[in-house]
């Protein structure tokens, strides 16, 4: 056999044989897991020491102890601890107070520019609130999520034992308009972010008449019952 | 004439690997923050390793069915176990390519979802690279895969930290390989985000009707009653 023949020939072999083994696509699914499938081959990789419950009713950390235990929790947490999911704000009622917490009424870089900023509380609407220039008027005022760094730049609300517990506050907000915008799960919408330097208090007061956005499609009824991952 | 042709068909079947010219990926995004999510009253990512813990099982699972010399790719989302490195005091970064490595799989880290979709269409010679397998595990609703959920935006998630249905256009019909196989392990994403998935890539996936539960270490199970996978 003259030696390109032999060489088509082994090579044509090669390629009908190599051609259904790339076209093995995973077609041969193992059937789905069942409701509690293979817990028994996960955790044991991970020796951490567990960590307190989050629903422990705590005594006030203060702020910069916002850290849990030193330690992460095991993989294989109690069912309930990872439990529904639900992108809401609701948070757990203020434990306990052994002692009163002082609330500074200034935090971090209180230089440069500055905003005004109305802290609102809304259920299952993720975002801190609104936020206007000085002389704006409210109806100008933008919803907005605020870029922290957990005991650095933080929302006023991190120093009080519930960070929803300064709602209805207004802030003067040091810090500038992220280069991104922040996606709400619940109502499928994304908003502005404010990068967060420092604020000072002004005191309580009332809430605009104004209402978050919502994406084109959205709806209370539609998000809140069927969307993201929410308790009903 | 003939010779040179058949010189040249030799040459193209010499060029085709003798093992499967395909790429199973695995997508992990990353854990909340506790600092955002300790508060809450349904507070989610207790335990940091979630969406690795879970993707490890589900790897034993399907190896069987994985082709020798088929490509594993483990994608995942990078600042989301950088942010909760602090809080877990040890480094997440290490300890995900040692919990990955025993796999086979190589770690690619991203940090920005077009990141993820350059990868899908050009992170290899896709005319002879195919996508076989994607499989995400991480935060999701019926619209969006949210790698970032509470870890830089208090339950929210920064945009370039997701894969929102608006985003699938840019993947590629062409990088997946015919019986190309896709399933989001992620809560709510057979309500919407397959439709809108296949109606992208032409792959069919297998996504939740309800909410799925990370919480038991193994493969996310449907916590949602009445719940089901759906394609």
């Amino acid at each position: 056999m003259k030696p390109f023949l032999l060489s088509f020939t082994l090579a044509f072999l090669a390629g009908m044989l190599a051609a259904p083994l790339a076209a093995q696509a995973p077609e041969n699914e193992p059937p789905l897991p069942a409701p509690s499938a293979a817990p028994s081959a996960a955790p044991s990789a991970a020796p951490e020491s567990a960590a307190p419950s989050e629903t422990t009713v705590e005594t006030q950390p203060a702020p910069a102890a916002e850290a849990e235990a030193p330690s992460e929790p095991a993989p294989a947490p109690a069912p309930s601890a990872d439990e529904p999911e639900e992108f809401s704000q609701k948070t757990l009622p203020p434990p306990p107070s052994p002692k009163p917490r002082v609330i500074p009424s200034r935090h971090g870089q209180t230089t440069g520019e500055t905003w005004i900023g109305h802290r609102a509380v809304i259920e299952r609407y993720a975002g801190w609130g609104w936020i206007k220039k000085e002389r704006e008027p409210w109806s100008r005022a933008r919803w907005v999520m605020i870029e922290e760094e957990p005991g650095q730049r933080m929302a006023p609300g991190r120093f009080h034992p519930r960070p929803t517990l300064d709602d209805n506050t207004q802030y003067r907000l040091y810090g500038s308009l992220a280069d991104y915008q922040g996606y709400e799960p619940n109502f499928d919408v994304f908003v502005d972010v404010f990068r967060i330097e420092g604020w000072e208090t002004l005191g309580p007061a009332e809430r605009p008449a104004l209402k978050p956005p919502r994406s084109a499609s959205s709806s209370q009824g539609r998000w809140a019952e069927r969307g993201a991952n929410l308790r009903r | 004439m003939t010779r040179t042709f058949l010189l040249l068909l030799a040459a193209w079947a010499a060029a085709c690997p003798l093992h499967a010219a395909e790429e199973h990926i695995f997508i992990s995004g990353g854990p909340a923050l506790r600092y955002f999510e300790r508060h809450k009253v349904n507070t989610h990512d207790v335990f940091w390793g979630n969406f690795i813990q879970a993707a490890l099982v589900r790897h034993k699972q399907i190896a069987p069915s994985i082709p020798p010399g088929a490509r594993f790719t483990w994608m995942v989302f990078r600042p989301g176990y950088e942010r909760r490195t602090p809080e877990a005091q040890f480094d997440l970064l290490a300890e995900v390519e040692k919990r990955i490595a025993p796999t086979g799989a190589s770690v690619v880290w991203f940090s920005h979802r077009d990141e993820l979709i350059d990868y899908l269409n050009r992170g290899q010679d896709r005319k002879v690279l195919k996508i076989a397998r994607v499989e995400y595990f991480g935060h999701s609703n019926k619209r969006n895969w949210m790698f970032d959920y509470s870890s830089r935006l208090d339950g929210a998630v920064a945009d370039f930290g997701c894969l929102h249905v608006r985003d699938l256009p840019k993947i590629r019909k062409d990088v997946f390989t015919p019986g190309a196989y896709a399933r989001s392990w992620g809560c709510h994403s057979g309500e919407e985000y397959s439709g809108a998935w296949q109606k992208s890539t032409g792959v069919p996936m297998v996504g939740a009707i309800g909410k799925t539960d990370y919480s038991n270490g193994g493969i996310p199970f449907l916590s949602t009653p009445g719940g089901r996978w759906t394609q």
